[in-house]
């Protein structure tokens, strides 16, 4: 099922599916390990709400909900 | 004899232990400077090994060779070679034949063993400090560097606490895939630190070896295609690297710091600590030290020498020089704090913490970091602003440090807090660097309206593990700035010092430090500026000119026009300012002119003087302001 990262609940994870951010973004995205194919986790929210905590590669990403709005993944199928 | 120069350039992820290494290869040889033409702090250290003259330089930890901010288009460049000239005696750049190097250390190239420099005796070897808790996250830099026909040999560090969190991978094997040499060190304990020299020594004798698969990860334009590399290192790298799922201690942390209940008392309790430590312990320390210059004035004093020299020695050097540096344990302990908070990867968090709110305010949460920095000193406050992506976000960052109270203030306040509010000192000091927060805000606010807007840039931000602070980083950091602070006290500030004593005691016959001498006169000028805000006396007036110097000078001012340190001061000041009138002199102390160093390094990192002289403007008229209010609004409660 396809998501977007901001859909995730804590403690889901999912796999990055499209990256949708401009360039320059989406470069930075990736060097932080934040790669189309890579397994994300969302690891909590923040007090405010926004960002929020994401795992990737094993560390930790904190990235405001407009730019995880635009980062689609795939959500693996209950059985 | 001298077997060749060595030059390592150190490059890593943040947080990955990059100035571990390099303190644990340098020791206490440091160099800090900046880039060429650049205000990023540049560390270069020097060293021995086995006959080989090693150079190590560190450049600013990034994600990518590939630049995002400003900060990161310096190790760009390096690495690309591009950097000015001053580099290129290095073997980074062989054109630059025959210039002379600005440091020959083993004294190898003066007796002809070695070729001169800039004639290409140096090797340059990269170090890249890995993570290995993160190992692919770290790798895909390795690739660029690769990519950029280097020598690349990898650092694997904190193998401990990737044992303790269950994963195990065979490094050899790792090394033997990405043919490219691996040394595991423990950059915090300076552990496997001569594996890691032996190792870049090998690699320097060997000609570049760029792998080959290499160029199946390259893009047309030279760039590494991530997704591919990533398979790569599915294929070949997994099978050598297991993690074991368990929860990390961070997001137990995390569970407590970023909780919704606890994260903002837990935030301004840390806060709280961190000044009333800083102000609690070094209280006695500052006041021994005070104490021991009083004797050394008093000894001074009784020396058989001619007045007029033995009135520059206790009330200009003495009294001036000694009240300051009195102020070292404060200045120590302020960054032994400020280190800590940094390198535990709390600071970090604060930033998500409060990004949202500062949004609100027209700037990112990531400005929260040279804002805190901003409390040690707003000079590497400000340079840290270039880590900021946006252009708007990062002018407004630097217009605001300023208001971010600085160590160099603390010694004032300490200093009139000591004197007018011995018993709520610490609720002082707290309500001063609060009031420059507050300040920092609402002039955010007003700037984010009338700077135009730029790109905006979104806050995509590493979270690091919570580690242990080293304790040997964090003594290294604040000696490194109290030491500046001492060698100020005896450059910049003893001359202040002793312009003042000359002033004060000219035209000759005056009575020391009195209205009719010099500078009661100049002082006596400005001084209606400060009536209205309760402290008229001209002696706050030349302390406030010459704290543009340097903040603290405004003690060393007060100190040699009253010939005496802290003890001598405690019983003249109360004479011409009232405990309200102190009050509102910090708080004009906390809001003025940012010191000369800043004001430079606010025209160079902005690149206009424009923005400098109207950040003058700026401070001068809040400082006024707010002091007025200070003033008034206490006379009306009845202060």
């Amino acid at each position: 099922m396809t998501k977007t990262l901001y859909q995730l609940r804590a403690g889901e994870t999912a796999r990055i599916r499209s990256i949708g951010t401009d360039v320059v973004t989406k470069e930075r995205l990736e060097s932080l390990g934040m790669i189309e194919g890579v397994e994300v986790g969302m690891v909590r929210s923040t007090p405010l709400g926004n960002p929020r905590i994401y795992r990737a590669l094993n560390t930790m990403i904190a990235l405001r909900n407009d730019v995880a709005k635009l980062i689609e993944v795939e959500v693996a199928d209950h059985v | 004899m001298c077997k060749g120069s060595i030059k390592v350039v150190l490059v890593g992820n943040p947080n990955t232990g990059k100035t571990s290494l390099l303190n644990s290869l340098t020791g206490m040889r440091l160099h800090v400077g900046n880039w060429p033409g650049k205000t990023v702090e540049k560390k270069e250290g020097y060293f021995d090994y086995k006959g080989y003259d090693f150079t190590v330089v560190d450049l600013p930890g990034t994600y990518s060779i590939a630049p995002y901010s400003e900060e990161e288009r310096v190790t760009y460049a390096y690495l690309r070679g591009e950097l000015s000239e001053d580099e290129c005696a290095s073997a980074a750049c062989h054109g630059g034949g025959g210039r002379r190097l600005r440091r020959i250390r083993c004294g190898c190239h003066e007796s002809g063993q070695c070729p001169p420099a800039g004639m290409g005796p140096w090797t340059e070897v990269i170090v890249q400090t890995i993570d290995v808790n993160a190992l692919e996250r770290n790798l895909l830099m390795t690739m660029e560097l690769l990519a950029l026909g280097k020598r690349v040999v990898l650092a694997f560090n904190f193998n401990r606490e990737a044992k303790r969190r269950g994963i195990t991978f065979d490094m050899e094997a790792i090394a033997r895939i990405l043919q490219v040499p691996v040394v595991s060190i423990e950059a915090n304990r300076g552990e496997n630190k001569e594996a890691l020299l032996d190792m870049i020594i090998a690699t320097a004798d060997k000609p570049v070896h760029t792998p080959d698969y290499l160029p199946r990860l390259l893009k047309e334009n030279g760039e590494i295609h991530h997704d591919d590399t990533l398979q790569f290192f599915k294929e070949w790298i997994r099978p050598y690297y297991q993690t074991e799922k368990s929860r990390h201690h961070t997001e137990r942390i995390d569970a407590f710091l970023l909780n919704r209940y606890t994260a903002f008392p837990v935030f301004l309790l840390a806060m709280f600590l961190m000044f009333a430590a800083t102000f609690t312990i070094s209280t006695p320390i500052v006041d021994l030290i005070d104490a021991c210059f009083g004797a050394l004035g008093e000894a001074a004093a009784r020396l058989r020498l001619p007045d007029i020299l033995k009135s520059l020695l206790t009330e200009g050097i003495i009294g001036g020089v000694g009240s300051v540096i009195s102020f070292a344990p404060l200045i120590f302990i302020l960054f032994f704090m400020i280190a800590f908070f940094e390198d535990s990867g709390y600071l970090g968090r604060t930033v998500v913490l409060i990004d949202r709110l500062f949004q609100k305010f027209g700037i990112s949460g990531q400005s929260f970091i040279p804002m805190i920095l901003g409390f040690g000193c707003n000079v590497p406050a400000i340079m840290a602003i270039r880590t900021i992506k946006s252009r708007k976000e990062r002018l407004i960052g630097i217009m605001v440090n300023s208001f971010m109270s600085c160590g160099a203030r603390l010694p004032v306040y300490a200093l009139f807090c000591s004197i007018f509010f011995p018993k709520n000192a610490v609720w002082v000091i707290m309500l001063l660097y609060l009031a420059g927060i507050v300040v920092a805000f609402a002039a955010s606010r007003v700037l984010s309206m009338i700077i135009p807007d730029d790109e905006q840039a979104s806050l995509i931000i590493e979270l690091p593990p919570y580690r242990v602070p080293y304790i040997g980083n964090m003594v290294k950091h604040a000696w490194f700035h109290t030491k500046e602070f001492i060698k100020r006290a005896g450059t910049i500030i003893l001359g202040s010092v002793i312009i003042i004593w000359a002033l004060a005691s000219l035209p000759l016959g005056v009575e020391y430090g009195s209205e009719q001498s010099l500078i009661g006169s100049i002082g006596k000028l400005i001084a209606p500026l400060f009536g209205p805000l309760g402290f008229g006396d001209w002696t706050y007036a030349i302390a406030l000119i010459f704290g543009f110097v340097a903040k603290e000078v405004i003690i060393g001012t007060l100190a040699t026009i009253h010939g005496g340190g802290e003890e001598v001061l405690a019983t003249i000041l109360p004479n011409s300012i009232s405990p309200l009138g102190a009050l509102a002199f910090l708080f004009f102390v906390l809001l003025y002119v940012p010191c000369v160093a800043t004001v430079a390094v606010i025209q160079k990192e902005t690149g206009k003087w424009q923005y400098a002289l109207v950040q003058i403007g700026m401070n001068l008229t809040v400082a006024w302001l707010v002091a007025w209010l200070v003033y008034h609004g206490g006379k009306l409660l009845g202060f």
